[in-house]
This record gives structure tokens, C-alpha cells and sequence, in this order.
């Protein structure tokens, strides 16, 4: 006989994310209405809607800006419903934003370390002193730092100020920043909008080295359907807060409710 | 040079009040204006506490400096254990709404000693009368001033050096952001307003124990603190070398403008045209985010460090 929780430790190992029906009023609204959504160890989605369908919404649920009004989220099969923003990205979800949120009058080199913050332990008065152990955590971030910011080819730019990179160094910026935290959930909200083709092209690249190399899962929203489907096995569509889709890309290119959606009837 | 004295002091004084606001405003983004109700926190259980040690004769068998030091930081915790209250609810809030709570901190505190006996009405507890109209057996000097400035201007230093001050500029620049990458916000931010409110005790009781020995609520009202907020924001919020140097210059002038009779019934008018006068010509403070004394001080380490290898 398989116990009740064994079953659990099993979907456990099969599913990272789980969301359930959640839903999510502003005032009379639905800005997202019954979203389900199963998500697997390494595997990429992307999540694509018109203007207003919910999409963002979706993802301050899952990160712990909103609560939803109904329905649960679990998270390696723990339900995270009651968790902070914090103590989300403690537990492994991380996320870039739609309109770039860098600390922006501070360095690159320091937007990274803040994203290791977690990573040290030293007290105040460590550091007051100078203990060596202050010293080698320091020395040990620094190099995390570095490595970072190499594989993200982004180690020339380390003394600037995080505003002052241009757009498409900013974005690499944000997911390297997300990465770092040691997310095994990353969500991209429109990582690639705003930059040329070139750059998307290198986005694209990167982000395929990231699941190859980084041991994560990810959620994608993007307006760049042929991004998408590149990248992206699964996609769900969102119209009005509920999905309309979901499937392969070549299934959802010729999804007629999907052409309604965003070419109207 | 008694006055040369008492202008050293009350400048040291100012860049204890100056810096440590700097860590809660220009470096967390606390925008507290209620600053002065910490400093006054200090000077009251200061010459309290200094009342009670005479009174049971402790002084007897405890070398002056000991007691002092004692006295001092005693001065600090209580300073801090309030702070450590007042955040809970304070640090909840945002931007102007933070403001207005603190300046209405600062507000009760000063109501509280107006109308609680104990602590001397309005018209003040002094030190000196309850005492029998002589001086307490310890009192400030310049030496104690600038140890306890050195003390802070060091402890920023350190902390800037470290994440702790990583994230609180983290803090400062992007609440959401700082959040999404696993920062304790409440937690970050307590911290500076309480290291913060400390050093104000500290500066409390350097304050009221040089040559006054008596503290009155009307010197800790918000109206006397606004002087050091437009230090920090004179020097350029965020930039500890620029607390100092706004310290520095603006005792100075304030010195200066008590000697011409307009100028001193209206010292108001005058922070006003001063704050006004800054925003138009450097809204960023005279040092904006370059900071020399970090450098300096981080220099002096290094230094350190390599002696040891």
C-alpha cells in the first residue's frame, strides 16, 4: 500500500510548482479568474495574452505581491499561500520585472552581491572588528560575484552604475541579479522587450544555457511570439484573467480562440 | 577659550546627530523627523540616572570615567529600546506618512516631558539645583565628544563596508526589488533606525552633560532638530563625509547668526531660505554620493591588513 504521503513525496519529486484555481479580484474585477497551472522540474512555459489579460498578475500571485482570493499555490509540494515576497525567493522562487527593477544608483557589482545576502552570516560586530571570517565571506561573495557577472558577460561593465547601462545590459542584469539568489523557479516577466533583435537573439541563447546549466525551472511571459515559441514546449494563453489555451506551439498558432483573442472576431 | 571649547563640542555633537540621521535617512530612505525625541530620550535618563548614582553614593568606589562611559551608554540603550518600540508600527509606513509619524513621535515625547513632573514640567529637570546647586562628579569634555564621534562616524563606516549597508542602500533604491531577492526588509530597517537612534542617545547625553546639567522638552522639539536634517541634506543625503562637513559648517553659521538680532528671532526663516537655497543650486548636497571618509577609513584597513601578512 502507498501511504498518503508517500504519494505527496512523489509529486513532490515529479511537480516544482502547483498552482490550483487561484483567483484574484481588484474591487469587482477578475484579474485572474480560476488559473490552474502544473509545473515540472526544468521546464519552461511561457505565458502569453493580450495587454491586460492577467499575465503579471499571474506572477505577483505566485512571487507573493497579491494574495489570491481563492485558490492555492504549493511549491515542492508545500503550499506557500501564507508566505511573504521574502520568504518566497528564500525558498527558490526568483523573478525579473516588467518595468526593470535594478537598484539603480548602485554599481553592477553590488546589485549582485545584494542578491547574495543570504549567502553570509558574519554579526555587526564582526564586522566591526574586522574578523577574518568577515574577511573570507566577504572574499567568497566577491568571487561569487565575479563568476556571475562573467557568465553573464557582464564583468566589464562591474563599476558602472546600474542605471547608466544601456537597456538591453540592464535586463541581463536583472535575470543575473534573480539568478543569484538561487532560485529553483525563475519568472521572466517580458525579458526581451525593448531590445533589438540582436540582443534578443543573445536572450534567447542565454536563456537555453540557463536550463542546461542552472538546474531551474521557468515561467515566461513575452509579446514576442516568435520568441516564445522558440523557446518555450508549453505555452498557455491568457484572455480576461482565464485561460484560453494551452499546448504546444504549433497547437496554439492555430488555436481559433487564440487568432479571436488577439485579432478579435 | 571656553568658547572655542563650547563651538568644538557643539559641533561634535551636531556630527554625531548629523551622521547617525544620515544612516536612517540618506542611506535606509527612513525619512525620520523624529530624530530629536531620541537625542532627548538620552539627556533625560542620562541626568537621571546621574541623579540616582549620586544619591546612593556610588561614586565613592567607581573611578568618574567608568561611570560616565556607563552613564553614556546607558543613555544610548534606553534611546535605542524606544526606537526599537516606535519601529514596529512606524517603520510600517511609507514615505510621507513615515514622516508625519515620526514628527508626531517627537511631538508626544516633548508633551510627555512638559506634563509629567517627574521629569521637571516645562520649565526642566536640572541636574545642577536637585544636586544642591553643584556640578555632577563627571561631566563632557572635548575628549569624550570625540571618542564617542570617532565611535560613529567609524561604526557607518564599518556597516557600509558590510551587506548590512549593501542592503539598506538596496533598501533605499528599491523596496519591491530588495524583497523579491530575499531581503528581510522590516528587519534591515529596524536596525538602522535603532543603530541610528543609539548614537541620538549617545549625542543626548554628550549634550546635556557639558556645563548644563539640565534638560528642558523645549530643547528636543522637532523645531530644534530640523537643523541637523538640513545638515544631512546640506552635506547630500547618503554621504557620510557630507554629514560631517554640513555639521561643521552649519554650527558654525548658526553660531554666527546668534550674534545678529534679526537672523536669531527668525532662525526659522533662515533654515527655510537655506533648505530652498540648496535645492535650487545643488539639489544633490555640496558631496552628493562621494564619500571620502569611507575611502579613507577603508584605506587605513587595508593597510592594517597587509601588516598582518
Amino acid at each position: 500500500m502507498i501511504t498518503v504521503k508517500e504519494i505527496q513525496e512523489l509529486k513532490k519529486d515529479f511537480e516544482l510548482l502547483n498552482i490550483e484555481n487561484i483567483t484574484v479580484k481588484f474591487g469587482g474585477l477578475k484579474a485572474v479568474d480560476s488559473f490552474s497551472l502544473e509545473l515540472k522540474h526544468r521546464e519552461i512555459v511561457g505565458l502569453i495574452g493580450p495587454n491586460g489579460a492577467g499575465k503579471t498578475t499571474v506572477f505577483n500571485t505566485i512571487t507573493g505581491v497579491y494574495k489570491p482570493d481563492s485558490g492555492r499555490i504549493y511549491f515542492e509540494g508545500r503550499p506557500i499561500n501564507h508566505l511573504s515576497l521574502t520568504q518566497r525567493n528564500n525558498i527558490g522562487i526568483a523573478r525579473t520585472f516588467q518595468n526593470i527593477r535594478l537598484f539603480s544608483s548602485l554599481t553592477v557589482f553590488d546589485n549582485i552581491r545584494i542578491a547574495l545576502n543570504n549567502k553570509v552570516n558574519y554579526s555587526l560586530f564582526q564586522v566591526f572588528i574586522n574578523s577574518n571570517d568577515f574577511k573570507t565571506q566577504e572574499e567568497k561573495i566577491n568571487d561569487k560575484t565575479r563568476e556571475f557577472l562573467e557568465i553573464f558577460e557582464l564583468y566589464d561593465y562591474k563599476d558602472r552604475i546600474a542605471s547608466s547601462l544601456p537597456y538591453g545590459k540592464q535586463r541581463r542584469l536583472e535575470i543575473a541579479r534573480a539568478l543569484a539568489t538561487e532560485p529553483k523557479l525563475l519568472l521572466l516577466d517580458e525579458p526581451a522587450a525593448g531590445m533589438n533583435e540582436k540582443e534578443t537573439g543573445e536572450l534567447m541563447e542565454l536563456i537555453k544555457w540557463l536550463m542546461v546549466n542552472f538546474d531551474i525551472s521557468i515561467i515566461l511571459i513575452e509579446h514576442d511570439i516568435k520568441f516564445v515559441m522558440n523557446l518555450c514546449p508549453r505555452i498557455i494563453v491568457l484572455d480576461y484573467g482565464r485561460i484560453i489555451a494551452e499546448g504546444k506551439p504549433e497547437e496554439i498558432r492555430n488555436n481559433k480562440k487564440v487568432i479571436e483573442a488577439y485579432l478579435g472576431e | 577659550m571656553i568658547f572655542f571649547e563650547n563651538i568644538l563640542v557643539n559641533i561634535g555633537i551636531m556630527i554625531i546627530l548629523a551622521t547617525s540621521l544620515n544612516l536612517i535617512v540618506g542611506i535606509t530612505g527612513i525619512l525620520s523627523l523624529g530624530h530629536y525625541a531620541f537625542f532627548g530620550i538620552g539627556a533625560y535618563s542620562s541626568i537621571l540616572l546621574t541623579f540616582y548614582l549620586h544619591s546612593m553614593q556610588i561614586i565613592n568606589y567607581i573611578p568618574s570615567f567608568v561611570l560616565f562611559f556607563l552613564v553614556i551608554i546607558f543613555g544610548g540603550i534606553i534611546a535605542g529600546f524606544f526606537s526599537y518600540i516606535i519601529s514596529y508600527p512606524v517603520l510600517k509606513l511609507k514615505g510621507d506618512y513615515l514622516a508625519v509619524a515620526t514628527l508626531g513621535f517627537n511631538e508626544i515625547f516633548k508633551s510627555l516631558m512638559e506634563n509629567i513632573d517627574f521629569f521637571g514640567g516645562a520649565k526642566g529637570y536640572s541636574l545642577y539645583t536637585k544636586l544642591g546647586n553643584t556640578e555632577p562628579y563627571f561631566k563632557t569634555n572635548l575628549i569624550w565628544v570625540y571618542i564617542f564621534v570617532v565611535l560613529t562616524i567609524f561604526i557607518i563606516v564599518r556597516i557600509m563596508k558590510s551587506n548590512y549597508g549593501r542592503v539598506l542602500l538596496a533598501i533605499r533604491d528599491d523596496e519591491i526589488a530588495s524583497e523579491s531577492v530575499g531581503i528581510n526588509i522590516a528587519k534591515y530597517k529596524t536596525l538602522s533606525f535603532v543603530i541610528g537612534s543609539v548614537m541620538a542617545g549617545f549625542a543626548g547625553v554628550l549634550f546635556v552633560m557639558y556645563d548644563r546639567f539640565y534638560a528642558t522638552p523645549k530643547d528636543f522639539s522637532f523645531l530644534e532638530g530640523i537643523s541637523v536634517l538640513l545638515m544631512v541634506v546640506f552635506g547630500g543625503l547618503g554621504s557620510i563625509t557630507g554629514s560631517v562637513i554640513g555639521a561643521i559648517t552649519l554650527t558654525l553659521i548658526l553660531q554666527l547668526i546668534k550674534i545678529i538680532p534679526f537672523l536669531s528671532r527668525h532662525q526659522i526663516l533662515f533654515y527655510s531660505f537655506l533648505l530652498i537655497l540648496m535645492m535650487i543650486l545643488k539639489p544633490q548636497g555640496l558631496f552628493g554620493r562621494l564619500d571620502t571618509t569611507q575611502n579613507f577609513i577603508n584605506k587605513i584597513f587595508k593597510k592594517i591588513d597587509r601588516k598582518e601578512i
